[in-house]
């Protein structure tokens, strides 16, 4: 793949047009808020004041990447509507839970900027540290990456790795300038466009594949079989029970995701914030299912002859350029860019807060607003360069995501729930242990199944044998969290109060 | 056949719902715009002095 240089779908003079001036927009956004921005707050934050219409925009298409486009299709190319309903669907559970409990977050940590400010306020140095480090692996955008270097691959044949770089160094430069202002305002065009792409896409491709008949049509020829009613069942194909419980555990990330915690904390007012989330979940499923079908109607369009057969990742790219007309395909690979870039630029934020706001409290506690700004800055460079690296690196998208999850949801979820919603103030101990622990684990699972285990090409997916139980990667998050959570609970029952905590008691008593 | 119409109802989600949002993206970028210029006309301030520093509670952990 690094080495093509076959063009795979051509573009009219039109579309590259439509790519420069999208290219060339966000680039001028990001100048002209580089210019406006005085404070680190201003920087980081937005200067707290950012309603609900720019949240919307910048929570729908910061969250939902290019990972989620060929992570969803890829799923959908291959077992059908269940990457809806098994992956998708539970996400949208979480962002109810998390639209109904952020205006209580902005209202109990004001002042805060990240979820990590939470867990050092609560918990001390050590569960800080462990947290943020968990956000910024949880921020690195290998997948952002390698989308973007697929994309630059299908319409020009250059190597992965020139694609990868572009696509960082245009995310890099107007994030690194601009900060979170130009952050959102370049997030909201980048949502339209993705969004307007993948619902155009959708609908024209279903139409230019003569519908359902043509879609059964095409995945019998694409699978071979006569039989292929489980693309249209809800919970079939390879995911077993327990996987299928494991992806959907993954939604739980939403609970803890970092750049969900950044604009709930840079929103105008708690109602702000609510509206956004609460407007954002049919826009979240309706991208869900335009991926899922994409993944569908890319296989049927392969088993037609429609287009060439492919690796899954390229499916989406190669049904948007086959279908959508001239001017609009221009849009679709902006939109395709826009879903990558939108994702990857708040994501080099965070990783950049992580080291700029919340490591540096650890060693340099007085920072002032302008060594802030440019410890963040050279935390973007950092989190730039390692994600580079990465996707050069891994190859499988939804590998690399479960990984990320798992680590930030075993880490982080219980102690900034406990430490928020909790009656009386948690133990020091019970912070500092499940963070550690949560970290650890989540690493050394992934690390042993990759040492210990197997591969399984068919299932894609590595597997470790505990005698006769087959135990796969994804299992992780299922093991670790309740551990954690039984951890922190003793702990917090048993463990000693800190000279505030008692002082606190004996000024309420 | 369900598949069908819930594709066109998703996907006409996804392409009428931020176009529903532009007007009042619109009017907050604006607002955004102008305040950002009145600063820039205003005189700059020192963003350097710990004071200044954003977020603190004095704990020195937020």
């Amino acid at each position: 793949m690094n080495g093509a240089s076959e063009v795979i779908i051509k573009l009219h003079w039109v579309d590259w047009l439509v790519i420069a001036a999208y290219i060339g927009g966000m680039l001028w956004l990001g100048f002209y808020f580089s210019r406006r921005e005085r404070t680190f707050d201003d920087y980081f934050m937005a200067g707290r004041n950012v309603p609900a219409p720019l949240l919307v925009g910048t929570l729908v298409s910061t969250f939902y990447g290019l990972d989620t486009l060929l992570g969803t299709s890829e799923i959908g190319y291959f077992e059908g509507v269940s990457a809806f309903f098994a992956y998708a669907l539970p996400y949208a559970i979480f962002y109810i839970i998390l639209a109904l409990l952020s205006p209580r977050f902005k209202a109990r940590w004001p002042h805060s900027s990240t979820m990590q400010d939470i867990v050092f306020a609560q918990y001390g140095k050590v569960a800080g540290v462990a947290s943020s480090i968990a956000a910024f692996v949880y921020s690195t955008n290998s997948m952002e990456m390698m989308g973007i270097g697929f994309l630059v691959h299908l319409i020009t044949g250059w190597p992965l790795w020139i694609g990868v770089l572009i696509g960082a160094v245009i995310a890099l430069i107007y994030t690194y300038f601009g900060g979170l202002w130009a952050d959102i305002m370049t997030d909201f065009v980048q949502f339209c466009v993705m969004m307007v792409t993948v619902g155009v896409g959708v609908i024209l491709a279903w139409h230019a594949l003569g519908g359902y008949d043509g879609l059964v049509q095409g995945l019998k020829a694409f699978t071979g079989e006569q039989d292929i009613s489980y693309y249209f069942s809800p919970g079939a194909g390879y995911l077993t029970t327990w996987t299928l419980i494991s992806y959907s555990l993954t939604a739980l990330v939403v609970l803890a995701e970092p750049a969900f915690f950044q604009r709930i904390f840079a929103s105008a007012t708690p109602r702000d914030i609510k509206v956004a989330l609460a407007a954002g979940v049919p826009m979240w499923l309706s991208f869900d299912w335009a991926a899922t079908f994409l993944g569908l109607l890319g296989a049927a369009a392969v088993g037609l002859g429609m287009i060439p057969d492919m690796v899954p990742n390229e499916v989406p790219y190669a049904v948007l350029g086959q279908f959508l007309p001239v001017g609009i395909v221009g849009l679709g690979f902006a939109g395709a860019l826009a879903a990558a870039m939108s994702t990857a630029d708040s994501y080099f934020l965070i990783a950049g807060g992580v080291i700029g706001h919340d490591l540096q409290k650890v060693w340099k506690p007085h920072a002032t607003d302008r060594q802030k700004e440019r410890w963040t800055k050279n935390g973007i460079l950092i989190s730039a360069a390692l994600s580079i690296s990465l996707a050069l690196v891994f190859d499988k998208i939804m590998g690399v995501w479960v990984f990320q999850a798992t680590v930030m949801i075993c880490t982080s979820l219980i102690p900034v729930y406990f430490g928020t919603f909790s009656r009386r103030p948690p133990k020091k101990i019970s912070g500092t242990l499940a963070t550690v622990l949560g970290l650890g684990l989540s690493v050394l699972w992934y690390a042993a199944t990759l040492i210990f285990g197997y591969n399984d090409e068919e299932l894609g997916t590595q597997i470790i044998k505990v005698g006769n139980v087959e135990l796969w990667q994804e299992y992780g998050i299922l093991m670790i969290v309740p551990l954690v959570f039984v951890v922190y609970v003793v702990s917090n029952l048993f463990g000693r109060k800190t000279h505030e905590q008692q002082v606190s008691g004996e000024v309420r008593a | 056949m369900g598949w069908g119409i819930f594709t066109h109802i998703f996907g006409a989600i996804a392409i009428v719902s931020p176009l529903c949002v532009i007007p009042w993206y619109w009017m907050a970028a604006r607002h955004k715009f102008l305040t950002f210029k009145a600063q820039t006309d205003a005189p700059a301030t020192d963003s350097t002095s710990p004071g200044r520093s954003s977020g603190s509670n004095g704990s020195g952990y937020l």
